[in-house]
């Protein structure tokens, strides 16, 4: 487990673009955090570092957004999900398909659900107003 | 008989086309769930290549379901607007018995199966005899607990087959006695052309789901009522 | 020319005929707000269940209420998104197969595309260019409308959309989903000056939005209240909130409408049935010389229509799909910056 103290939004987007370095094809990134931790922020600059020109939101309402654009890409939010069953509902085994780069935000909602091999990232807030810890490790 | 026969239910997508007892052909795609882009283009593939035009078509045999909800859907509505353009009547048929009865022949008891996740199944009972299926029990999740003693209780040899078939076969081969053997097997259009032979058709289906999603069961657990009346 | 229409994208199945993309001979729409306010928003699974239960039912409905009958169609169009993937799908393939078996041309939509077009449905006379406020569960954008389907970004939300900020302040409040009509119902009865809160307009010369800080700054008020034994009003934090918002999406379009030199101002969305909202940009826009045009309220929500009106001006360009056409949950919005 990797532990790494964060000041600035630049570090995240740092960090992000370290992390497109390790990620591709078949990568599952579950990212945990409470409301504002800047799970999204970290999303949005991964997203970019890979290469995504659209704009990112989160998708709190859609549940799952998708990229193709340079890659395969799905974004979860699983913020509105209180129970595994839901995301199974809609599919969720078909979106780890090994094309596919998968991000889920609030991955620990489903924890169970999540394979072995998956880069989990659990963000804190710091001291300050604007530092986060990011833990990473891979389950 | 001119009959296109539908199916998306799972990681397959299949259709065919028959004509009356004949299978004219099928096309299949095993390539995981990209239903929603591909399924019209595989009908319209099973026309061309035998010469059918939509107006042949009398009647439209489409797989309900158990399996994915939305591959469930996207069959659905795919028949249901074919069915709707061209006066098309259809007939809704179990994803289950179509696995079934690829295996028909079997002289004895046939059990389809498909993974339903978290360790839960879908899966029904069939009798085979002579290449005609007499369904003994209704479609219906289980856990794999409760399969292994459905297996076990059967009066006779019991045949397993799925799309995970052999998989399950292992998982429950030592209770599960009356087990005798399993085929890895998937749902394919022309099991519904065939069926559906024997079927009344209408200009109506209903999904075949097995299992309410998890709002309606949490809600009908909290008060004792139906969300949603299918 | 007669666009056949379909919209399935979230909680409402409708079902339209339009014609050249300006009357409407038919807009059936079926509405599951009663199923999903039990679960406090929009289930996936089961919004996706209810469109295929009726998507047949309320296009022959359509049919009925227009006396014509499938063969008079001259296509057929779909909402490919944005939305929920499995709504979406449910009304894409049904299209699909539609327009193949009728063999007419088929027209893949873009939802807020459709937004916008509802104001060619409200108004007859309305053509571009002119300026777009379009402001809905989903989105918040400020669009020049350069030419039908031709787009210029001038400013969008960064955080969460409009409606996404009052249906979550709602809920804060105890109210039902869907959140923006109890908040605008609920303001009438509060004072919008009893809450200062904060009003965020981000950099100067932006006309982007940004509602996550207001969203954060009630629940800052509501747990503070709540930590010193202080009594919530919550007509005044509704009306307080809603005040702190619309004022700043008024602000934003009307400085971007004259920015961009146009006299012509068009609403569109779900939140564009807010009393507030109406009110105060009508106000403005007198002030300014400027014509704010709002659509029925019944317009307004998701519909079919727009997406027929939407889809008649594609079928001008002959901008038609193929069988490979698929939902698309975060489809954006095509700009002349972005051609996609």
């Amino acid at each position: 487990m990797v532990e790494i103290r964060i000041e600035s939004i630049a570090a995240t987007e740092k960090f992000a673009l370290e992390l497109t370095k390790r990620v591709g094809p078949g990568s599952i990134l579950c990212l945990t955090g409470d409301l504002g931790a800047g799970k999204t922020t970290l999303v949005r600059a991964l997203l970019k570092g890979l290469g995504v020109r659209e704009v990112v939101k989160s998708p709190t309402y859609t549940l799952v957004n998708e990229y193709h654009v340079p890659r395969l890409i799905y974004h979860f939010d699983l913020y509105r999900i209180h129970n595994p069953w839901e995301v199974l509902d809609i599919g969720f085994d078909d979106y780890l398909k090994p094309e596919a780069i998968v991000i889920i935000e609030w991955a620990d909602r489903i924890e169970e659900l999540i394979p072995k091999g998956a880069l989990w990232i659990r963000l804190s807030y710091g001291d300050t107003q604007t530092s986060r810890i990011f833990k990473v490790e891979e389950s | 008989m001119k009959i296109l026969g539908i199916e998306s239910s799972t990681q397959t997508a299949s259709v065919a086309l028959s004509e009356d007892k004949r299978i004219l052909g099928e096309i299949s795609l095993y390539t995981g769930l990209t239903h929603s882009e591909s399924l019209m283009g595989l009908i319209d593939g099973i026309l061309l290549k035998t010469g059918t035009p939509l107006a042949a078509i009398q009647g439209i045999a489409v797989s309900v379901g158990p399996g994915s909800f939305t591959g469930v859907r996207i069959a659905m509505a795919t028949a249901m607007g074919l069915s709707r353009a061209g006066n098309i009547p259809m007939t809704g048929i179990s994803t289950l018995e179509g696995i079934a009865h690829v295996s028909a022949d079997f002289r004895g008891i046939i059990v389809p199966i498909q993974d339903a996740r978290r360790d839960q199944v879908y899966t029904a009972v069939f009798k085979g005899e002579g290449g005609r299926l007499t369904r003994l029990e209704e479609d219906q999740t289980l856990s794999v607990e409760e399969l292994k003693t459905l297996v076990a209780g059967q009066a006779s040899p019991v045949l397993l087959c799925g799309p995970d078939a052999h998989g399950f076969y292992e998982r429950i081969k030592t209770e599960a006695t009356q087990l005798v053997a399993f085929i890895n097997q998937q749902p394919r259009g022309a099991a519904l052309c065939e069926i559906s032979l024997e079927r009344e058709f209408s200009f109506e289906i209903r999904p075949n789901y097995v299992r309410r999603s998890q709002a309606e069961r949490a809600y009908f657990k909290e008060f004792g009522v139906h969300v949603l009346n299918d | 020319m007669k666009i056949l229409a379909i919209e399935t994208s979230c909680d409402e199945t409708s079902v339209a005929i339009v014609e050249d993309g300006r009357r409407i001979l038919a807009n059936v729409i079926d509405s599951q707000i009663e199923i999903h306010k039990k679960f406090g928003g929009v289930v996936p699974e089961i919004a996706s269940r209810r469109h295929i239960e009726k998507i047949d039912e309320v296009l022959a409905e359509a049919l009925k209420a227009s006396g014509l009958v499938l063969e008079d169609m001259d296509a057929v169009a779909v909402t490919k998104g944005p939305g929920l993937v499995g709504a979406l799908l449910v009304g894409v393939n049904y299209a699909k197969a539609l327009a193949y078996g009728l063999g007419k041309p088929l027209i893949g939509v873009n939802h807020i595309d459709g937004h916008i077009a509802a104001n060619y449905l409200a108004f007859e006379t309305l053509s571009p260019p002119f300026m777009a406020l379009i402001v809905s569960g989903g989105h918040s954008h400020i669009v020049e409308v350069l030419d039908y389907g031709v787009y210029r970004l001038m400013g969008q939300t960064r955080d969460d959309a409009i409606g996404e900020a009052f249906d979550k302040v709602a809920r804060t409040l105890g109210y039902g989903y869907p959140g923006g009509p109890y908040i605008d119902d609920a303001s009438k009865r509060g004072d919008p000056e009893a809450i200062s809160f904060p009003r965020t307009y981000l950099e100067k010369g932006s006309y982007d939005f940004s509602f996550s800080g207001i969203k954060s700054a009630v629940l800052n008020y509501l747990n503070q209240q709540q930590m010193k034994g202080l009594e919530v009003v919550k007509e005044d934090v509704a009306a307080s909130f809603q005040e702190a918002v619309v004022e700043v999406v008024v602000q934003k379009i009307i400085a971007a409408t004259l920015t961009a030199g146009h006299r012509i101002l068009a609403v569109a969305g779900g939140v564009a049935s807010n009393s507030r909202l109406r009110e105060l940009l009508t106000r403005e826009g007198e002030k300014h010389q400027l014509k704010v045009l709002f659509p029925d309220p019944l317009l307004c929500t998701d519909n079919g229509a727009m997406i027929g009106a939407a889809a008649y001006y594609q079928s001008l360009e002959k901008d038609y799909a193929d069988l490979s056409l698929n939902g698309i949950p975060n489809l954006q919005l095509r700009t002349v910056d972005n051609l996609r």
